[in-house]
């Protein structure tokens, strides 16, 4: 966003130069684009300006105590001097004061901006840039600036550009970019790439082992489903080759349903023995007298007791016990304490609950259990010898049948086979499907391949990031180096037309812009030289920005010959939204005729001296008197006073 | 925490709870016959976890109502195993709040629990030792009374 600083005005109490308060807005509260200060040398032009640097950049918080202290005034009793500055920064209100205290040799900032006075220098933060010891100086122009353009160690004219194009922007996205890849990787090892390529391995051998696998069930399966097709239809070549026979036909059919019925008998009886197997009563009489034992003697002892632990807890809470008597604090800790020697009231009824289980499960009789379930376990016996005879019979009627038949005992020589290979398929399968077999089993494979993936997601993500990283960071370099070497550019090949506009005759032009300008061929120039490439310069660079900072110079043409000066009044009000000039009466020749017409006449004139060093109508209201300053606000005394020096 | 079944078990277990259409069909069917071989044989083990599959925490389907009868046999066994009589009711208290949670769905506590699987582990040795790999729940139902019977439990 650009930025846009305008001075409102400041005030001066205790300092060297004299008291006063400057106002930079006109009386319908619009501001001047042009204001001129006149003072003759020595009033304390250069005290003002410095005070103005400091008051917008906190430079002063670095100055030493003989430094603070060259702005005293002399014969200033309470040794103290106060300086406020007000801005607006984007239209909204900034206020810096300094409190100097010359006997402590200190000065402390207060800063203004929306609500409530701060302590201490603090502009907001998308002002720091210009409100800074660097920046100030290429806006708040002191005599000293032109040369010091030229002299590296003095300026940094390539961060003054950074600062005013926004190339400094492309080091912020440089930053942003640097602290999503620290977020996003904050766990990540250095060893990313190389962790990449073995996971990728890992992850490519157990898809080609599940393929593997998968690959072996489908044969299995494959196999079992071949056999099984075999086999079916072989059972029913063998049963139709049977019927053919009516010798066996009738009797195997018998057998065949008596075997039928026997295992649907025997399964159903095995329901019935497992269900009374599932209650330990009946596994034995022996377990059964032992549970029963367990449950008298919890009755023969009183367990659980009628009174559970919460009875006792309860009872402590009361005052009186159920007998009548006091419940004192020791009483109180003792039925506490012997309260835990009771089970709580869950237990209790869990206890009775068990105890009542068993009273069921035995009943009358600790065999019976035992007793009933011999019963059915002979039953089952029976029924299973039963059916192994009937099998057996069975058996011997196929090999009659077989022996009869060569062609039936092919049959069931092939169907034997048959069930082997099937039984073994199955028994080769179990390893990949169940779970007890862990090295083979494809379920927990599936989710290894699946977390796989997943981390090679991840860390592919992290890899791909940190090319996407670097390769941002080479086009931002490439982009930051070109837009300063071609703003550059273009700004010397624009201050270059201005400096021969200025000085047509002259053959001073800017070769670059290394931190400091460096001009062709030679190291540096007059003092008119090096304030006309400043102009130049600053012009160039503060016309093309988007950001709008005021300009406020020390003797603007001082040093500068009288067509220059036309020129130079010319620039002005295109260098800034607002200019504010020291000058001195021998400035006025060919320059503020030119500044006039080339501001339209909106200008402030204000010329600032001690009281006593010349002649004026104190009546007037355009005079304004400080305790040893004057302050005249018209342009007619400005264009007439002479005083160059006090 | 839930009952633990010992993976050698399973297998073991494997044909009769293939067996079609039959009612040795949930995993604590395994889980209670080594239990209670564990239990009359007064024998508990220790199995690394790896060894073992935790399952469900709860007596299910034909084992609801029958929880209590085991909870009471092992009960007495710990007792037993413990040297505590029934007239130390101080020490009978502790026992029974040491190893019982009313609150729990199994009504063990954690300690209870976790003895309660140590002889489930102990009654697999009991059984696979003394016992052929059962082929069907016929043959299993038989040769487990058997047992029972042999060793006088």
């Amino acid at each position: 966003m650009a930025a846009e600083i305008t001075i409102l005005g400041w005030k001066a109490i205790g300092f060297r130069c004299p008291d006063h308060e400057i106002n930079l807005m006109n009386k319908s509260d619009t501001l001047y684009p042009v204001s001129l200060i006149q003072m003759p040398n020595g009033t304390g032009k250069t005290t003002t300006l410095n005070l103005i640097q400091a008051a917008l950049s906190g430079l002063a918080t670095n100055w030493s105590s003989s430094r603070i202290r060259e702005f005293e005034k002399r014969d200033n009793i309470d040794r103290k001097a106060n300086f406020e500055m007000s801005l607006l920064l984007n239209e909204k209100k900034f206020t810096v004061q300094m409190h100097f205290d010359f006997e402590e040799g200190i000065v402390r900032y207060k800063t203004t901006y929306g609500t409530g006075q701060k302590d201490g220098f603090l502009p907001p933060r998308e002002f720091k840039k210009f409100l800074s010891e660097n920046f100030v100086k290429f806006y708040v122009f002191d005599g000293e600036l032109a040369e010091k353009l030229l002299n590296h160690n003095d300026t940094n004219a390539e961060n003054v550009i950074e600062h005013l194009f926004q190339i400094d922007h492309i080091q912020i996205i440089k930053r942003a970019i640097e602290k999503y890849w620290e977020d996003a990787t904050s766990n990540q090892s250095a060893t990313e790439e190389k962790g990449l390529t073995q996971a990728k391995k890992n992850l490519k051998d157990k898809k080609e082992k599940l393929k593997r696998y998968e690959k072996d069930i489908k044969i299995l399966e494959e196999e079992e489903e071949k056999n099984t097709e075999e086999l079916k239809k072989l059972k029913e070549k063998y049963e139709s080759e049977l019927q053919r026979s009516r010798e066996y036909s009738d009797e195997l059919r018998n057998l065949q349903g008596e075997l039928r019925n026997t295992e649907a008998e025997e399964k159903s009886l095995s329901t019935v023995i497992l269900e009374k197997m599932t209650d330990a009563t009946n596994l034995s009489t022996k377990v059964a007298k032992e549970l029963h034992d367990f449950k008298n003697s919890l009755d023969r002892v009183k367990l659980p007791e009628t009174a559970a632990r919460e009875f006792f807890q309860e009872l402590a809470e009361e005052t009186e016990c159920v007998c009548g008597r006091e419940i004192t604090k020791d009483i109180k800790q003792e039925i506490l304490h012997r309260a835990e020697q009771y089970l709580g009231s869950d237990d209790v009824s869990l206890l009775n609950s068990i105890k009542t289980s068993i009273e069921d499960s035995v009943g009358i009789s600790e065999s019976s259990g035992e007793e009933e379930l011999n019963e059915l376990l002979d039953k089952l016996q029976k029924l299973s010898e039963a059916k192994h005879e009937i099998q057996q019979d069975l058996d011997q009627k196929y090999l009659d049948a077989e022996n009869s038949d060569p062609e039936l005992e092919e049959i069931r020589e092939r169907m034997t086979e048959l069930n082997t290979l099937i039984a073994g398929t199955q028994e080769d399968m179990q390893k990949y499907i169940d779970p007890l077999f862990s090295e083979y089993n494809i379920e927990p494979l599936k989710k290894e391949i699946i977390d796989l993936e997943e981390k090679v997601a991840e860390r592919t993500k992290t890899v791909s990031l940190n090319r996407m990283r670097t390769a941002l960071h080479k086009i931002l370099n490439n982009a930051y180096q070109n837009a300063r070497n071609n703003i550059s550019i273009e700004i010397v090949k624009d201050a270059n037309e201005k400096i021969g506009m200025l000085m047509p005759h002259n053959e001073i032009r800017i070769e670059k812009i290394d931190k400091s300008i460096i001009l062709k061929n030679q190291a540096g120039g007059s003092v008119g030289e090096q304030l006309s490439v400043a102009y130049a310069f600053l012009s160039t660079l503060f016309q093309r920005s988007d950001h709008s900072l005021p300009f406020i110079m020390d003797s603007p043409v001082g040093a500068i010959d009288g067509d220059i000066r036309e020129e130079i009044a010319n620039l002005i009000p295109r260098l800034a939204k607002q200019f504010i000039a020291f000058t001195i009466s021998t400035e006025r020749q060919n320059f503020l005729k030119p500044l006039e017409n080339a501001s339209g006449g909106n200008i402030q004139y204000l010329t600032l001296f001690r009281k006593g060093k010349a002649d004026y109508d104190s009546k007037s209201k355009e005079v304004v008197e400080s305790v040893d300053g004057v302050l005249i606000k018209d342009r007619e005394y400005f264009n007439n006073f002479q005083i160059e020096k006090e | 925490m839930g009952f633990k079944l010992r993976n050698d078990a399973k297998r073991w277990f494997k044909k009769i709870r293939d067996q079609k259409d039959n009612s040795f069909n949930v995993e604590f069917d395994s889980y209670y016959f080594c239990l209670i071989s564990g239990l009359l044989s007064k024998r508990q083990e220790d199995i690394p976890a790896s060894d073992l599959t935790e399952f469900i925490d709860y007596f299910p389907d034909k084992y609801k109502n029958k929880g209590k009868i085991l909870i009471a046999l092992f009960l007495s066994k710990e007792l037993n195993k413990m040297g505590v009589s029934f007239d130390e009711k101080k020490q009978v208290h502790a026992v029974v709040s040491k190893l019982i949670d009313p609150q729990s769905y199994n009504y063990l506590s954690e300690e209870g629990l976790k003895q309660f699987n140590r002889y489930a582990n102990a009654g697999f040795d009991e059984l696979s030792d003394k016992m052929d790999r059962p082929e069907t729940i016929e043959d299993f139902l038989i040769s487990f009374d058997k047992h029972i019977k042999n060793n006088n439990y």
